[in-house]
């Protein structure tokens, strides 16, 4: 019961948090950008609280599921924040806190983003569609290995006794597969959350928000907050399982340290972010991925040999 | 709640047939020196998400009921800007064979910014001006809702 409370309560303040990282970020960016940027870091609750006041509109040839498909993937990205034992790792086990539930979350909203934005009939939402699958194609190999490498050394796939063997220092940094494993899953959660090299958040139509063209008002809004949600949970697995310093096992300072951490991670993806050009798709994929994969069979390799 | 919304106005621009310069000032508007996100502003592109239609250039008979039409998929409350003398009565373009001599009849206008081009200052001061207009008709709710299809046919949207 504690454990579900507890659940509930990392969501809600994460979800209440995210926007205000989100508006650090913008005007970090725009600093950078020798712009002045927006008046406070607030912007992005205005954004939202204005979304959810406009009129709602859908395309004639939309179906069911275009309406709803904002609040499921909000649910999901909920869903997958409240899997993460940020606050209840001091208790006791439950099974849902675990990697596979994260993988497969994962890939759900992914999909769901897909077929909304295809089932909504405009063409750049179709071609982002593709083009978000396709870049799933590539992350999900580097993610899934770098995943299993942790779950072979840690003997389990539930987050709670990863992130308990972490605290007690069973598992750790010391054990070179792990270290490994950590670098390309870094780049893995980078590029899921959708920021410049491989996408650019708040840019052109067939980008990320192109997905998101045809809805507006609330539906917009929601589906926003459920993108920020469920970058700050693939934020948030990184940190679980390859974050070094678990200070402490308290639920609140926990969760406060959290948000610290991810809103680091959050803000200091800008510095990424604004240096450099975008790639292209397939060009910088072609590259990049192969060396994550590189890297990701080199830390399974390693386990192997039982370094 | 209400002055928090105004915090946060978006812009869709849409250019019908003028010479590119009002457009050019626009970016300017949006870079560093004048930065409009200062205001919250934000250059969406997409008229579904937009509370501010920003129109330049003298309405060419080809953009007219593309005009109509973006203006018909933003949902209420909306504000819409002319700018440049040109949108106002064809300026240059004025009595042109392929012209509708500006916007007026068109769609409703609430703010018109002078100019050939106009100043980033006039034009920031009008943007200024049209988030004040859609603050009172978010207050007053002095909007249409929903929209027959008599209407529309008969500002040609739906018969194309
Ligand atoms: S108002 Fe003048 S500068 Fe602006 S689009 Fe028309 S002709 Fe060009």
């Amino acid at each position: 019961m504690t454990v579900l409370f507890l659940m509930i309560f990392q969501v809600v303040i994460i979800a209440l948090a995210a926007p205000f990282f989100d508006g650090i970020a913008r005007v970090l960016r725009a600093r950078l950008q020798a712009r002045k940027g927006p008046p406070d870091f607030f912007q992005t609750y205005r954004d939202i609280i204005k979304l959810y006041k406009r009129g709602r509109t859908a395309p004639k040839c939309a179906h069911w599921f275009f309406t709803y498909a904002p609040y499921f993937l909000y649910a999901t990205g909920a869903a997958m924040l409240a899997a993460m034992p940020i606050t209840y790792a001091g208790y006791e086990s439950v099974g849902y806190s675990d990697i596979f539930v994260l993988v497969y979350l994962a890939a759900l909203l992914k999909f769901v983003f897909g077929v909304a934005s295809i089932d909504s009939g405009n063409p750049f939402a179709a071609v982002g569609g593709s083009r978000e699958q396709m870049i799933g194609v590539f992350v999900e190999p580097v993610l899934i290995i770098s995943l299993l490498v942790v779950m072979l050394l840690a003997g389990t796939s539930n987050l709670i006794d990863i992130k308990n063997m972490m605290y007690a220092g069973e598992i750790g940094y010391f054990m070179p597969a792990f270290a490994v494993a950590s670098i390309s899953f870094l780049w893995a959660m980078y590029v899921e959350s959708g920021r410049n090299p491989y996408d650019l958040a708040e840019a052109e139509q067939e980008l990320q928000e192109g997905l998101l063209g045809e809805y507006s008002g609330s539906d917009f809004g929601v589906a926003q907050a459920a993108l920020m949600l469920k970058q700050f949970a693939m934020i948030g697995l990184f940190i679980t399982i390859f974050e070094p310093f678990n200070l402490t096992m308290h639920p609140i300072l926990s969760l406060i340290l959290f948000l610290i951490k991810a809103g680091l991670f959050y803000v200091g993806a800008v510095f990424i972010d604004n240096f450099g050009a975008r790639y292209k798709l397939l060009g910088g994929f072609k590259t990049n991925a192969t060396f994550a994969l590189g890297v990701s069979v080199v830390a399974l390799v390693l386990y192997i040999v039982g370094a | 709640m209400n002055d928090l919304r105004a915090k946060s106005p978006w812009i869709t621009h849409y250019n019908t047939g003028g010479c590119n310069g009002c457009d050019i000032e626009i970016l300017a508007a949006l870079g560093p020196k004048f930065d409009i996100e200062r205001f919250g502003m934000l250059n969406r592109g997409n008229p579904k998400q937009s509370d501010i239609l920003l129109v330049t250039g003298p309405v060419t008979l080809r953009c007219r009921d593309v005009l109509r039409r973006v203006w018909l998929e933003m949902p209420e409350p909306k504000v819409v800007v002319a700018m440049g003398s040109c949108t106002h009565g064809g300026g240059v373009f004025r009595h042109l064979y392929h012209t509708e001599n500006g916007i007026d009849g068109i769609v409703p206008v609430d703010v018109w910014i002078p100019g050939c081009t106009p100043r980033i200052e006039a034009i920031i001061d009008g943007l200024i001006e049209g988030v004040e207009i859609w603050k009172n008709k978010t207050k007053e709710k002095e909007y249409m809702v929903g929209h027959s299809e008599k209407l529309l046919e008969k500002i040609g949207v739906l018969n194309d």
